[in-house]
């Protein structure tokens, strides 16, 4: 098909064996691409008794049929495998450069199983794939071992990295994407899953060009899109993912003291903002995208040092920021450069030292437990302190590198009416209790704690799309009508980690549906429309939740934690209410034709074709 | 009725504007007698949508995002602040 190179790449690891298979059209035309083809092979390729650490776990690494074409803000893949911290399915959708670099090698993705036995990494090229020995570099952070790379294949190449956490298997580990920026594929222990395989790292770079069925036709429509898009994206651009730090919080929507605080008046401190006037040396871009919401930041001296490199971006500064109290932007700043460098989920990594932090305050951990660290909230030097011992996994990092979840349950006591995740994910930077969409998304997606997944709280503020029928932004707090919009966001999301492209051109409507529509088909030389496309981002949603079902996921492990159904925010302006979550999901599933258990029908599964 | 401004639009406006209006008037129009540095800033023109405001700044009452028909009373006090849209 048009668009795609019509084959993948499969490693054994164990065996040593590379094997190239075929990606026939009834494949593709179902499941079209990125997180279709990877749930398809996770499903297919391990069972309900496969250790997500173990030689029977794969991890996939999928592109779209967007990825290296004209399309803007499509230089993403998407990260899948049975995950470490969750135990139900992993994945995670990064930026960067790798996904362009990997498919001009003329693979559509790649699979790896089995274990090396030794260290390794793969070297994906033009001319074939190499398995050769990472040992120089065990040991070594993301930065220091891609510079390694580098000298060993290509200064081009881009390449996806495990740091210390992921060698030592911590299940908040990502996987650092290093190019000439860096991007992580963060969310659900895939660091740990390749460390588990002694996969140090992948190193792509190749020259192929992918054949689209009306390329001209293409470049023509994305350079009539540009003026808007650049003109929608170009206030997002300016101050980052960070720039609305002070209205979340003014809306309630900001994550605070491990979710139990209401206002704080040093956000402003640590947004976007604050970041363009003190801190900012440019912005960085994926590749292709005109967005640029990267952060290239420079801290010349300070109590953590100098730093040139990357900034936090939203999500980064919700969790350690907001939600640790710490209103020191060079601290987080510090902690997020840690992050980078060992390969850690930065979101994780803040909500569990939220987490420690209020263990701490309660007693449940002593200064005994933390090598002498005051875990206070605020603290910027714990924060930086406890990363620290979280990526190297020392200390009370070591369990602290297992999750929130895992922690709760080693303290004991009452640490679990406090520990904040779904399924066993730390959540995103966004209240449940703001957002109603979001908490439903909270608590249906598949992955645990995931804004991404409807990506539906700027829906229920500013934004709309007629096409799939959200014909005005959704009022929030209310049950009428949220399963409905929150289960159409979330399946269209899901087309678009299929395709790929990144959420962010849905800023100010900068790319529409109809702009996806028309540029899959004028890749592949199709003729579909939204519904069709719509179909099948419900079947890649539906066949997710297969996939966790059979591992015994149902309604039951669909709710939040307590604090969330308990404990509402106060404060002038703050709109919040407690979500009544068995309501909405009494008509999520409704919705979504699954069961009052939430198991989808075998009538669903058939009109699905799965 | 007074605006508030956050940052980084207080580099431009300082930290409000006051209008004084005698019937209550649409958001569109009290935009359209900001400071043409502001106007600029924030990308309006006598088209912007609701939605491509949006994306720029956002207008906010005692709880609610303002659309650009709402009606405004004198008496007043709007919040502007960058967009939401982050993460």
């Amino acid at each position: 098909m048009f668009g795609y190179h019509n084959k993948m790449l499969r490693v054994d690891l164990t065996g040593r064996k590379i094997e190239v298979r075929d990606l026939d059209d009834s494949l593709l035309k179902k499941y079209v691409g990125g997180v279709g083809l990877g749930v398809r092979l996770l499903y297919d390729e391990t069972t309900s008794d496969t250790d997500p650490l173990g030689p029977g776990n794969i991890l996939t690494a999928m592109t779209g049929p967007f990825t290296d074409s004209r399309v803007p803000s499509s230089s993403r893949h998407h990260v899948m495998g049975r995950s470490p911290l969750t135990g139900i399915l992993g994945e995670s959708n990064v930026g960067g450069s790798w996904a362009v670099h990997f498919k001009k090698t003329g693979y559509d993705g790649i699979a790896v199983a089995g274990r090396a036995d030794g260290p390794v990494y793969l070297w994906i090229h033009d001319g074939g794939v190499e398995i050769r020995d990472a040992s120089p570099i065990m040991g070594k952070d993301s930065i220091e071992s891609a510079q390694w790379l580098k000298g060993q294949t290509t200064d081009k190449a881009s390449i996806a990295v495990i740091g210390p956490a992921g060698e030592r298997m911590a299940r908040i580990a990502g996987i650092p994407h290093v190019g000439s920026i860096i991007r992580q594929a963060a969310r659900c222990g895939m660091g740990a899953v390749m460390g588990s395989k002694n996969l140090k790292a992948m190193v792509v770079f190749g020259t192929q060009k992918v054949i689209q069925a009306r390329e001209e036709d293409l470049a023509q429509q994305v350079k009539t899109a540009l003026p808007h898009i650049r003109k929608a994206t170009e206030t997002f651009g300016k101050y980052g993912t960070s720039g609305g730090v002070e209205n979340y919080e003014k809306l309630g929507n900001f994550p605070l003291q491990n979710w139990r605080a209401s206002r704080w008046a040093d956000a402003v401190k640590i947004s976007g903002v604050a970041m363009h006037d003190t801190i900012l040396k440019g912005r960085t871009a994926c590749l292709q995208c005109p967005i640029a919401c990267g952060r290239h930041i420079r801290i010349e001296d300070g109590p953590y040092g100098s730093l040139d490199g990357e900034g936090p971006e939203y999500e980064t500064i919700g969790t350690m920021g907001g939600e640790c109290l710490v209103s020191d932007l060079a601290a987080i700043c510090k902690a997020n450069d840690l992050c980078n460098r060992y390969g850690l989920d930065t979101m994780s990594t803040g909500s569990v030292i939220a987490f420690a932090m209020e263990a701490f305050e309660k007693g449940l951990i002593t200064t005994t437990d933390t090598d002498g660290i005051e875990l206070r909230w605020g603290s910027g030097e714990a924060l930086v302190e406890m990363t620290r011992k979280i990526g190297l996994r020392q200390g009370i990092g070591e369990l602290m590198g297992e999750g929130v979840l895992r922690m709760a349950k080693a303290l004991g006591r009452n640490a679990l009416e406090f520990a904040m995740h779904v399924k066993g994910l730390e959540p995103s930077a966004h209240d449940p209790r703001r957002f109603w969409s979001q908490a439903l998304s909270y608590g249906t997606a598949a992955r645990g704690a995931c804004h991404n997944a409807s990506w539906s709280h700027p829906y229920e503020l500013a934004l709309f799309m007629s096409e799939i029928g959200i014909e005005k932004p959704h009022p929030s707090c209310q049950v009428e009508g949220t399963a409905e919009m929150t289960a159409k966001l979330q399946t269209y999301q899901t087309m678009n980690d299929a395709l790929i492209i990144c959420r962010f051109t849905q800023v100010g409507k900068a790319v529409t549906a109809t702009n996806i529509v028309d540029w899959y088909n004028l890749i592949t030389g199709r003729q579909v429309d939204i519904g069709e496309l719509m179909g099948i981002g419900e079947r890649i949603f539906n066949l997710k939740r297969l996939f966790n079902t059979r591992l015994g996921i149902s309604r039951k492990d669909d709710f939040l934690p307590p604090r969330f159904l308990t404990h509402n925010r106060r404060g002038e302006g703050i709109t919040t209410q407690l979500p009544t979550m068995g309501q909405l999901l009494a008509d999520y599933y409704q919705h979504r034709g699954w069961s009052e258990e939430g198991l989808p029908t075998p009538e669903k599964l058939v009109q699905l074709g799965l | 009725m007074r605006f508030l401004f956050s940052d980084p639009f207080t580099k431009v406006v300082g930290a409000e504007i006051e209008f004084s209006i005698s019937n209550p008037v649409s958001l569109r129009t009290l935009i359209n007698r900001f400071p043409p540095d502001l106007i600029k800033m924030i990308h309006h023109d006598p088209s912007v949508t609701d939605v491509e405001l949006w994306a720029h700044v956002m207008f906010f009452d005692k709880t609610r995002l303002l659309r650009l028909d709402d009606k405004i009373d004198n008496d007043e006090i709007i919040k502007v602040l960058l967009p939401a849209t982050g993460g």
